[in-house]
């Protein structure tokens, strides 16, 4: 017996160190925190910000806060909404950013049934290559919302990219001790989820040139390989429209009003993408879905060109997100084109006063 | 608790030791032990759904000692079985099947014009009900058959039906092979343990490595199959074959060693079925336990197939059928059972089901060209049917498999691949290798330093490689 339990001991030493460095980070990041307690803590001290590196948490934090809240005025959509802050609108009506809670158009339907919530404004951002059928076809997923932050799956699941993060030094155990945040991102670069669910990219804001993407050098990348979000595509996938179709028609028997947008790229990425012209399916999008607007009497922007509404390159984060300078500016056009919607947001005068004292994506704390 | 988990890492070295240290020196005690650190175990999911448990047992242990004391009355044996067998099934009924029976009848009625708001009940499947009523209900019929004398041991009885390494997922043990090893002593044994350590990092490799990153993949193209292209979804159809595989014989061989470690002999729950030759050899290596549950408890019952050949051909559909149905309530199950019937019947009506007995390509490092093609050939209608048994729907299987077909044959995405098809093909050849053996490791004849570099590069493999942890596929059923 002596033996046998020696043996074992001896094989076990090398796992157990190997996962005790793991498993401290994950511990003292708050990573495995319920999405309860997480939410709790940020209501507790505002200026927390949430940003997981660990696990994707981010459509369950947003489907499980949007539930509890069940906002006025919500913005759903992916990473390309996540600029609309809680001061652009009218303070009379409660807002929540949504953005991240999906990342597929069957998503937003499935965020609405899953989490019950009922506002009376959807703002929603329709990423062009949700139209794309190569990108859809390729990204395809069904996603669940069951949300599992066990300590075994975050463990087991990231034992490499610890390893990777901590030879990098992206991860700073210091860091970790003092920052009051939640989540790896989130203590060691001050990135992640604010209060009202829009996104602090604190590291790009303090320093662009540590940017994955200085200067769209990654966008031009992916442009030129046709990969991840900017796949070439010649066609319009007609299952995306008929899946944003039967959203819609639920939107509309719930009484719900929705503000769409086509995300604008930064003036430089488009100018590239449309001298490709391997982006066909781009300039197909607004025929094929603006019927099913005029339908419902909903109200569809195309705001694909940064330089169309008036912002420039030095506004945006990286190449497809615009900073929130470029979406004050995106909400002024909305305002501007339509009365009703402007009661939600806040007057012309008030968003042009914040567009002129933001200087470009630096300031946007 | 899951054997893929943190909590059972801790969990089992403290019960081992304890279990060898503390109680060992009174049976009874150790016994008692079992009984406390599985109902532990057990009730670390949901610990409402001990009751459940207790109560399948204390029924079935009572069922055992009231038929002995009717002995010679057998119609009032018969009576306390059939109450015992019909009590278990409807725990099982109402918890697994209530709300399928219950729907479908609505529907049924609703084809007639009737519309009526038929009751379904919000209820959580307890983890292995399955598993457990089977295991508890062989021993009512083994006594009630003179199989098997009846315990009035309590402690054991609990223990056997409890048994924490088996107790969600199987093996389905029977009662003349796990209970009478509560009743002796158990005494540890050196070679028998490195065995249970060895056959416990091969399931958990086979399940966090194999099943878990395949899992990924299949989720994804099962999920969104109509939006997948042809190459992809017959990719997808395939990793679910070895997910499926990977999650469940993984579960079993880490129930097996774990078992192992406490002195335990459990059976063999499957037998390298994808080297199968036939379908029937498949089913002879696949789900070992319940097979032969369903063979001997319902099979031979109905006559086998020493009847007609109209009565065989309803056994073996009824067999499959329920055996399907055991897995659970919807009707993919059942259709996955029935299309595994058509491909077993003309084996056996040609007298051809036990051709293949013995080991494929015995002797010999590689099957011969024939041989191939068999294992080729069974493998793929194995494929087919697990499109039926992992598709919501028996419309979305169809939809799913004609998809493989009809759409376009690319784009593939082969770097969301590379992980499961490497630890695919690590398993298949490891398996190859072993396949005269219990399991994978069992008696490895290398030098030890060769020997310890296998176990690390296993274990680093599962602690850097592992896919996103999931349940294990079976505590469902």
């Amino acid at each position: 017996m002596k033996f046998f339990l020696k043996r074992c001991a001896i094989i076990a030493i090398v796992p157990v160190l190997l996962v005790i460095v793991p498993f401290i980070i994950i511990e003292t990041s708050g990573e495995t925190l319920s999405l309860e307690d997480m939410i709790q803590r940020q209501q507790q001290d505002t200026s927390i910000v949430i940003g997981c590196a660990l696990s994707y948490i981010d459509p369950f934090l947003k489907a499980e806060k949007s539930r509890q809240i069940n906002p006025d005025i919500l913005v759903l959509g992916t990473s390309r909404t996540m600029q609309f802050r809680h001061y652009f609108f009218n303070s009379a009506f409660t807002f929540y950013n949504a953005g991240g809670g999906i990342a597929h158009i069957h998503e937003f339907l499935n965020f609405l049934v899953e989490t019950q919530v009922k506002p009376q404004v959807l703002i929603i951002s329709l990423d062009q290559y949700f139209f794309n059928s190569v990108w859809v076809t390729a990204n395809a997923v069904n996603f669940d919302y069951n949300y599992n932050s066990s300590l075994t799956t975050m463990l087991l699941s990231n034992m490499r990219s610890i390893y990777g993060k901590l030879k990098d030094g992206r991860i700073r155990l210091t860091q970790l001790r003092k920052s009051s945040n939640i989540g790896l991102l989130a203590k060691n670069d001050g990135d992640g989820f604010r209060y009202d669910g829009s996104y602090f990219y604190n590291k790009v804001i303090n320093n662009p040139s540590l940017s994955n993407d200085f200067q769209f050098q990654n966008t031009y990348l992916q442009i030129k390989k046709g990969i991840d979000r900017f796949v070439y595509g010649d066609s319009v996938c007609q299952n995306s429209v008929k899946m944003l179709d039967r959203f819609l028609a639920y939107c509309y028997n719930h009484s719900i009003e929705v503000i769409a947008y086509f995300p604008p790229y930064a003036p430089a990425v488009w100018e590239k993408m449309i001298a490709t012209g391997n982006y066909s399916y781009m300039t197909q999008i607004d025929k094929a879905v603006r019927p099913l607007f005029e339908k419902y009497n909903y109200t569809l922007y195309d705001f694909s060109d940064g330089e169309s509404f008036g912002s420039n390159d030095a506004e945006f984060i990286d190449g497809f997100h615009g900073s929130e300078k470029t979406y004050l500016r995106m909400m002024l056009e909305m305002v501007r084109k339509d009365s009703f919607i402007g009661s939600y947001f806040e007057d012309t005068l008030t968003l042009k006063k914040m567009i002129a004292v933001y200087p470009d994506i630096r300031a946007n704390k | 608790m899951l054997f893929n988990s943190l909590e059972f890492a801790v969990f089992l070295p403290l019960v081992f030791l304890c279990y060898w240290f503390v109680v060992n020196r009174n049976l009874k005690l150790q016994n008692f032990f079992i009984v406390c650190v599985s109902y532990l175990f057990y009730g670390w999911w949901n610990w409402r759904f001990l009751t459940l448990i207790a109560f399948t047992t204390f029924c079935s242990f009572l069922s055992g000692i009231l038929i002995e004391r009717y002995e010679g009355k057998r119609h009032v044996q018969k009576i306390i079985s059939v109450l015992n067998i019909v009590l278990n099934l409807s725990v099982l009924g109402i918890f697994k099947y209530f709300n399928f029976f219950s729907e479908n009848l609505g529907h049924l009625f609703e084809m007639f014009g009737f519309a009526l708001d038929w009751v379904t009940l919000d209820i959580l499947l307890p983890v292995g009900i399955s598993f457990y009523t089977f295991q508890a209900l062989s021993y009512t019929i083994d006594v009630y058959q003179h199989k098997l004398k009846p315990t009035h041991d309590a402690v054991s009885f609990f223990a056997y039906v409890s048994f924490f390494p088996q107790l969600v997922a199987g093996p389905i043990e029977r009662a003349t092979n796990l209970l009478p090893q509560f009743y002796i002593r158990r005494e540890f044994n050196y070679a028998k343990a490195v065995d249970g350590m060895r056959q416990i990092l091969w399931g958990l490799f086979k399940k966090m490595v194999v099943a878990d990153n395949c899992a990924l993949v299949v989720n994804q193209l099962f999920g969104n199959y109509a939006e997948q292209s042809g190459g992809m979804l017959l990719v997808g159809a395939f990793l679910f074959t070895f997910q499926i595989y990977g999650d469940f014989s993984g579960y079993s061989d880490i129930a097996i060693g774990t078992a192992r470690l406490f002195g335990f002999s459990l059976m063999q729950n499957f037998n390298y079925p994808y080297f199968s030759r036939d379908i029937a050899e498949f089913w002879r290596r696949w789900h070992i336990s319940l097979t032969t549950w369903f063979r001997d408890y319902i099979y031979i019952p109905l006559g086998g197939s020493r009847v007609g050949r109209a009565k065989v051909i309803r056994n073996t559909f009824i067999i499959f059928l329920v055996s399907g149905f055991w897995h659970g309530a919807n009707w993919t199950f059942v259709a996955w059972g029935g299309y595994h019937s058509l491909l077993f019947l003309p084996l056996l009506l040609t007298r051809n089901n036990r051709k293949y007995k013995d080991i494929v390509a015995k002797g010999h490092f590689l099957p011969t060209c024939r041989e191939f093609f068999q294992i080729f050939l069974t493998f793929i209608l194995v494929t087919v049917g697990w499109i039926i048994f992992r598709a919501e729907t028996i419309g979305s299987a169809w939809d799913y498999f004609t998809g493989i077909f009809t759409h376009s044959f690319g784009p593939f995405m082969p770097g969301m691949l590379k992980k499961s098809v490497i630890a695919i093909v690590i398993l298949i050849t490891v398996e190859w290798l072993a396949r005269d053996k219990q399991h994978a490791l069992e008696r490895i004849s290398m030098k030890w330093c060769w020997r310890w570099s296998v176990y690390y590069a296993l274990i680093l493999a599962i602690l850097f490689l592992s896919g996103v942890r999931a349940t294990f596929i079976y505590f469902q059923f």
